[in-house]
């Protein structure tokens, strides 16, 4: 243990006596500080409205309307900072023949290990900046919800934990003056991958959306806790770190085979894993208890949902937002986004299919979705009234964390 | 018990179809001082990062005594740029698990006080040559390796290097890699030339002294080129 902490703080003191670290801590604190100041007004403007569209409801939740957003940057620090302080880890120390020194003092899988942790340490300070410049605001407010910033907690350490090793990996298989690059582009092509796998349809660029933050971030902020996905998350990071210890120990290619081997197989089985919870207070991000109530009964019958909307638009986000609450409680409904343009059906229908069975609609609304899914799954026409939003008890911590100041 | 401490049987090492080091057999003695010398391109650091286990070989064959434990100054190390000298020091000295009193002494030794509150970015480069020796010294390892010790040395610290590296070598295995005849002269016993990729001498140093009875690198080269020449 003295070793690895040996190797971690190296790493530490090293980064931090970086000016380019310091610039982009004031980067960071600035834009964050920013971004907190805009989530605030248009809280404090939804607070003073009257609030219909669930939308609005979601965002007037202070958890989602102020602290959402402002770790919502995290994203840029993840794909831009991270890349331009750690990818240099492993590929400066080769350059600068340090690397060998090191070797002789320290096994591999310490070298590896203590700069990841040195690195997972380093990234969470940014996530000590933001909740600190959140501080004032949910004291003076007088409550949190800390099955949210639990939530939020694992949920950064396993993208951190990813990401750190992918980048250490990156370090230690390209050349100094390359790497940095190589981060960068990789993390771009991630950043424009929602867009580009929308014009070029290939399968594993689809693969890769779902591998890499979109989904899971999303999942993040909005509190829902995603079983697959974080041990999607923590298994590819351990593979990353292998393959790093594995390539620093100069190890044939076999064993590097092995391990992908062993990592496919485990993707295989945790693939199997559906396990969402909603972790708000007020379950804000589940379906109400009518809707869950009817559905329970007709949850043996694969429904299929096609939507013809297309992506980006307004619309098309509030049937994004519908939908997560169907996918957090069922895994019978498969759900199809439908560019309209393609084919001969009215912009905004929505079309429910279970066997021979067809219903449409042009509304987006949880009590419609409902009585259509459960009509063409049973052939009964019912009548849904959503009167509660909210079902069930908190998922972890069962009570709200009341400071006042 | 094994007089040895590293020993190296017919290692051959390819980069591609290109052999750069071709059957290379040495031994190194327990508290010895074993110089290695050649051309640029004979293959001296490669041969230097197979003996550490550093790079794979090809062929052949390395037996360690049990015990080992290498410190290695390497040639041409930026160490880290960003590091004040003191904190670079203090982590060596926890890395090595060495004494304050034994870390000031070195210090005093390589004139390295002013230098102290200084990023290794801004050493000169003979004071960072004394760093990254320093940290090779100050161990307790029972081998050290040294790719050329006085690279960029001013010539006075030269001729203290000379006596340091004279003392160290009575408690312990030395390999140094040099061009430098000071460095040879009163320090190496054993003397190793390497030349693309063979090795073309392996004995003791008092063969290769002149009739002052000094070493110099510029006389075994010229005596090496004209029995070649003459072979030829």
């Amino acid at each position: 243990m003295k070793k690895l902490w040996l190797i971690s703080e190296k790493e530490i003191i090293e980064t931090i006596s970086k000016r380019v670290f310091y610039l982009f801590l004031i980067f960071f604190i600035i834009y964050a500080g920013y971004l907190n100041f805009l989530s605030l007004e248009i809280y404090t403007n939804i607070s003073n409205n009257t609030v219909t569209s669930p939308q609005l409801i979601m965002s007037a939740d202070p958890n989602q309307g102020i602290i959402a957003p402002l770790f919502s940057n995290f994203f840029l620090f993840f794909l831009l900072i991270f890349p331009i302080i750690f990818s240099t880890a492993i590929s400066s120390e080769k350059e600068n023949k340090t690397f060998d020194i090191l070797k002789l003092n320290f096994n591999e899988n310490y070298l590896v290990i203590g700069k990841f942790i040195a690195y997972l340490l380093l990234s969470f300070i940014f996530f000590i900046i933001t909740f600190m410049i959140l501080f004032p605001y949910i004291f003076g407010k007088g409550f949190v919800d800390i099955n949210y910033f639990f939530n939020l907690f694992y949920g950064f350490f396993s993208i951190s934990l990813l990401w750190v090793s992918l980048i250490l990996f990156i370090s230690a298989i390209s050349p100094y003056y390359l790497s940095f690059y190589i981060v960068l582009s990789f993390n771009i092509l991630i950043l424009g991958l929602d867009f580009i796998s929308d014009i070029i349809k290939l399968p594993f660029l689809d693969y890769l959306r779902v591998i890499f933050p979109y989904n899971y971030y999303d999942n993040i902020l909005k509190g829902i806790f995603n079983l697959k996905m974080i041990l999607l998350y923590i298994i590819s990071g351990i593979m990353f770190l292998y393959l790093t210890s594995i390539i620093l120990k100069n190890k044939k290619y076999k064993k590097i085979i092995f391990v992908i081997l062993i990592y496919i197989i485990s993707i295989i089985f945790i693939s199997k894993i559906n396990y969402k919870k909603d972790f708000t207070f007020n379950k804000i991000n589940s379906l109400s208890e009518t809707s869950i109530k009817l559905l329970k009964k007709v949850k043996q019958k694969k429904i299929i949902i096609n939507l013809y909307i297309k992506r980006y638009g307004a619309k098309y986000q509030t049937a994004l937002d519908l939908i997560k609450l169907y996918e957090l409680s069922f895994n019978n409904i498969k759900f199809n986004f439908i560019n309209p343009e393609t084919t001969n059906k009215e912009y905004g229908i929505v079309e429910f299919i279970y066997k021979n069975r067809k219903k449409d609609t042009l509304s987006i609304d949880e009590s419609i979705f409902t009585e259509n899914i459960y009509y063409v799954a049973s052939g009964k026409h019912i009548k849904v009234h959503i009167v509660k939003k909210n079902v069930g008890k908190p998922f972890f911590f069962r009570k709200k964390l009341k400071i006042l100041l | 018990m094994n007089k040895y401490i590293l020993k190296l049987k017919n290692i051959t090492k390819l980069y591609g179809n290109q052999e750069i080091l071709k059957n290379i057999s040495l031994t190194i003695e327990k508290n010895s001082t074993t110089a290695l010398i050649g051309p640029n391109g004979a293959g001296k650091s490669t041969l230097i990062k197979i003996m550490l286990g550093l790079i794979p070989y090809d062929e052949g064959k390395i037996f360690r005594e049990k015990d080992i434990t290498v410190a290695y100054a390497p040639e041409e190390c930026k160490l880290y740029p960003d590091l004040s000298v003191s904190y670079f020091l203090k982590w060596i000295k926890k890395v090595k698990n060495i004494s304050l009193k034994k870390l000031l002494m070195y210090i005093n030794l390589f004139e390295l006080e002013k230098y102290l509150n200084k990023k290794i970015k801004f050493l000169s480069k003979g004071y960072l040559r004394r760093l990254i020796l320093i940290q090779a010294l100050i161990g307790n390892e029972n081998l050290i390796v040294l790719d050329e010790p006085s690279d960029g040395l001013d010539i006075e610290f030269k001729f203290k290097l000379q006596e340091i590296l004279r003392n160290i070598g009575k408690e312990k295995t030395l390999f140094i890699c040099s061009h430098e005849s000071i460095i040879l002269n009163k320090v190496a016993k054993k003397i190793i030339i390497l030349n693309k990729g063979e090795k073309i001498f392996d004995g003791v140093s008092a063969k290769l002294k002149n009739s002052e009875g000094k070493l110099y690198i510029e006389d075994i080269y010229m005596r090496f080129k004209n029995e070649k020449t003459m072979a030829n």
